[in-house]
């Protein structure tokens, strides 16, 4: 669920453009298992969904969910209630023990990975007409192969698979069963499309004039404390920054060159600045999601991501995207900046004073 | 077969264009060094002034500009060499023979120096050497003020008795030279209203006049100690904080001096000046000029003069630190630790790399005895914290962050723990959170710092 917070937390940050790539995923079903590929399957079987379509999963059994728009206990403010509930998922009902993939599934993590590895992919793009098209489209192939959807998917599941046990995906389960956590996923993935965007600026800068009330303030500062979400999200920003600043030291010449560990102190010191923005950021957007909740519905998730099941998602969710980003990303950054040495980036800046790569 | 000839015509091209090309000349080269000594290119004035000497063997200037800029760069067997040629062909220049008496300092061998202050000395005119021997103090101030040589002879002279230990000379020479003035509060001046406002280096000096004005001046002798230690001067700072000890009302009070003594001065062992001098050469070296094979190669050298000397450990542990080497950082570490086990900052970074990888029980470790040694250590106590939290020790981790917090509130540096207090107060309300305690850098206090 949380994983939308970091990736609108690293958009925040960075003001993303929206790579040109399509990213295909295909999901079909072998024997109980859900497969993800970017390639259709070779057995023929039967493709369930191609992404960026954004269905869920259909995997899950489950009391059904609320209609999303069903209006909540207490009146969110005016600015929230324009958030467009996404459709039902279309789902098939399986009982009993819980799955990795339904887990990623019914919190948000599988459907929004596409948005958000796309965002991380963004940030070593070029502004739109800085270099050449065809330096543009070498680069943007690059990312496209590193920020494979489907590949980082099955490398979070492993992880997932390795640190979480039966016992912990079914206490997981209980709550991303229910209505109330489908419902809130719901909300998450349908704020996570880029046409949200604007309205999620439009009402942070709302904010001024018209503060959130200190209950629901409360609530969220306790959401992102519980979650890690601005950490998390500085964390991956940070990440990709490291990586473009390494590739860049390594490229200059010998003589040179900065030493590894002074450009990692260099990039940690952009942490301060960067988690104060991601941090304000991060609130305004948790604001915007969750206004259709009431207070009571807030809390109740709340109170999971506070409780064992919840804080055991939230850390295996966190190592396993970091994890994952950490390795595609400098790897990404070491064939861009191969590919396109930083001296094309610099003359291809001056001549059109463009800002620099991100 | 062409390919060959072409090899042979490159070859003989190159080598001509080199043998034609037109030399430079030993003056040229001379200016080309003290200008890169002006302009802060340490290295390049070095490499021209070995130049020039190289060229000019017989001048006096060429060869103690090459000795001045091989001390300055930490290179002293060939600062020695030329000095001592160069005095080899200008027996009576006082500059040459105070320039191996500064040597000779440096490298703590004090007979030389003042056998090299004797010579300077014969070398004046007869009436200064009666003056200088004989007049009193206030006679001396006008001799001081226009006789150079003899005005730096006295405050060599002085640096020797000081570092020799024999404080209560060190003070007769500079009332008698007319280096401090009676009644004047020399003191009081470095903690006067202008005192935040002057630089490092006149601070340094005032308490350094301090020191030799006002023996009873217990304070002022204890910061001069700390800024001593702090910028490296580990057996003139161990002789003025044991100095500023005896000051202390009480044997309770004086425990953190003991302390002191003990975390950042080696304890009771002594350290070879040579390898103080190649230690601290070492670390501009690799801070000011960035050259690694450089500071690499003078560190070695002191840890071959003296291997319980902990700071080129913890330089060299930076080093591979900044090289992107933590398993080499930590092995540094570790070493140092092995030659001296009770030093603060050898512990206070190692807990901090171990820290980094998440080695949470050994970074503990040694971050428990970083503050044991050095109590208002905020900056480790916040890193011991955060290593705390990360193993579920959670009471632990909020009575070092108060104790950081309340620490740092007391020395003025309240806005670097500001993170640190609002994560506490997220933790009182709503218990353990998903990120980790915020272990920010926090400016250390005065003797903790510089290294």
């Amino acid at each position: 669920m949380r994983r939308l917070l970091a990736l609108l937390g690293i958009a925040a940050v960075a003001a993303l453009a929206t790579p040109a790539h399509a990213l295909e995923v295909y999901r079909w079903i072998e024997g109980a298992t859900v497969v993800y590929s970017d390639q259709p399957p070779q057995s023929g079987g039967v493709v369930l969904t191609s992404l960026p379509g954004r269905e869920p999963l259909p995997v899950v059994i489950a009391p059904d969910a609320p209609p999303a728009d069903a209006p909540p206990v207490e009146a969110a403010p005016a600015e929230t209630a324009a958030v467009p509930p996404p459709p039902e998922p279309d789902v098939i009902v399986r009982a009993g023990s819980a799955t990795v993939d339904e887990i990623l599934e019914l919190s948000g993590m599988r459907p929004q990975l596409p948005g958000i590895v796309r965002a991380l992919g963004a940030e070593y793009l070029p502004p739109a007409g800085q270099l050449s098209e065809h330096d543009t489209a070498l680069i943007g192939q690059i990312v496209a192969r590193h920020f494979a959807p489907a590949r980082l998917y099955a490398i979070i599941r492993d992880d997932f698979r390795r640190r979480v046990d039966q016992k912990g995906l079914d206490s997981m389960a209980v709550w991303f069963r229910s209505p109330i956590g489908r419902r809130i996923t719901a909300l998450e993935i349908a704020a996570s499309r880029p046409e949200v965007a604007p309205k999620i600026g439009a009402f942070a800068a709302g904010l001024k004039t018209s503060p959130a009330p200190a209950s629901r303030l409360e609530l969220v500062q306790r959401l992102d404390w519980v979650t890690g979400t601005s950490h998390e999200a500085t964390e991956l920003g940070l990440s990709i920054a490291g990586s473009v600043a390494r590739a860049a030291a390594a490229s200059a010449p010998a003589e040179r060159r900065a030493r590894v560990g002074l450009v990692e102190r260099r990039v940690e010191e952009m942490r301060g600045q960067m988690a104060a923005l991601v941090g304000q950021n991060v609130l305004a957007q948790m604001l915007y999601i969750y206004g259709p909740l009431s207070d009571a519905e807030l809390k109740e998730y709340v109170d999971f991501l506070a409780s064992p099941p919840g804080r055991a998602y939230g850390r295996t969710a966190h190592n396993a995207l970091l994890h994952v980003v950490r390795e595609v990303a400098d790897r990404t950054a070491l064939e861009v900046l191969r590919a396109v040495p930083p001296q094309r980036w610099v003359s291809a800046q001056k001549a059109a004073g463009a800002t620099a790569p991100r | 077969m062409r390919a060959l000839t072409l090899v042979v015509m490159l070859a003989l091209v190159l080598g001509g264009a080199r043998d034609v090309e037109p030399a430079e000349s030993p003056a040229v080269l001379l200016e080309r060094a003290h200008q890169a000594y002006r302009q802060g290119r340490f290295p390049d004035a070095l490499d021209a002034a070995r130049r020039a000497a190289q060229g000019a063997p017989r001048s006096r200037d060429a060869l103690l500009a090459r000795g001045t800029m091989a001390e300055f760069m930490g290179e002293f067997d060939e600062a020695a060499r030329a000095y001592g040629d160069a005095i080899a062909l200008a027996p009576n220049d006082p500059a040459l023979h105070y320039a191996l008496a500064s040597l000779a300092v440096r490298l703590g061998d004090y007979d030389r120096a003042l056998r090299e202050l004797d010579t300077i000395f014969k070398s004046q005119p007869w009436p200064a050497q009666l003056l200088f021997r004989y007049a009193p103090a206030s006679v001396q101030k006008r001799l001081m003020a226009t006789n150079r040589v003899l005005a730096q002879l006295v405050q060599l002279q002085v640096d020797i008795l000081m570092e020799k230990g024999d404080l209560g000379a060190a003070r007769q020479t500079a009332w008698r030279y007319a280096i401090v003035e009676p009644g004047r509060d020399y003191c009081g001046e470095s903690k006067g209203p202008d005192a935040s406002r002057v630089s490092r280096d006149e601070r340094f000096t005032r308490l350094r006049l301090a020191t030799l004005a006002q023996p009873t001046a217990g304070d002022c002798i204890w910061w001069y100690g700390q800024y001593l230690t702090d910028d490296g001067y580990m057996r003139l700072g161990r002789l003025i904080v044991t100095e500023a000890l005896k000051h202390g009302d009480s044997e309770e009070r004086k425990q953190p001096g003991y302390r002191y003594v003990r975390s950042r001065l080696a304890g009771g062992s002594e350290v070879p000046k040579r390898a103080e001098s190649l230690f601290l050469a070492a670390r501009q070296r690799y801070l000011r000029d960035g050259d690694v094979d450089g500071a690499e190669r003078l560190l070695d050298e002191a840890l071959r003069v003296a291997p319980s000397f902990v700071r080129p450990y913890t330089m060299k542990a930076r080093i591979a630190q900044d090289a992107g080497n933590p398993d080499a950082a930590l092995q540094w570490l570790r070493r140092g630790l092995e030659a001296d086990p009770d030093s603060w900052r050898t512990l206070h970074n190692l807990g901090r790399s171990l820290l980094e990888l998440e080695r949470w029980e050994e970074s503990e470790r040694a971050l428990v005895k970083a503050v044991q040694l050095f109590p208002e250590d905020m900056e480790g106590r916040l890193r011991l914290a955060r290593a705390l939290y990360a193993q579920g020790k959670f009471d632990r981790y909020a009575a070092e962050t108060r104790n950081a917090i309340q620490i740092a509130r007391g020395w003025s540096r309240g806005s670097a723990v500001a993170g640190a207090a609002t994560f506490l107060e997220k933790f009182d309300r709503w218990g353990p959170g998903a990120a980790p305690p915020p272990a920010p850098d926090v400016e250390p206090l005065l003797g903790y710092g510089q290294d």
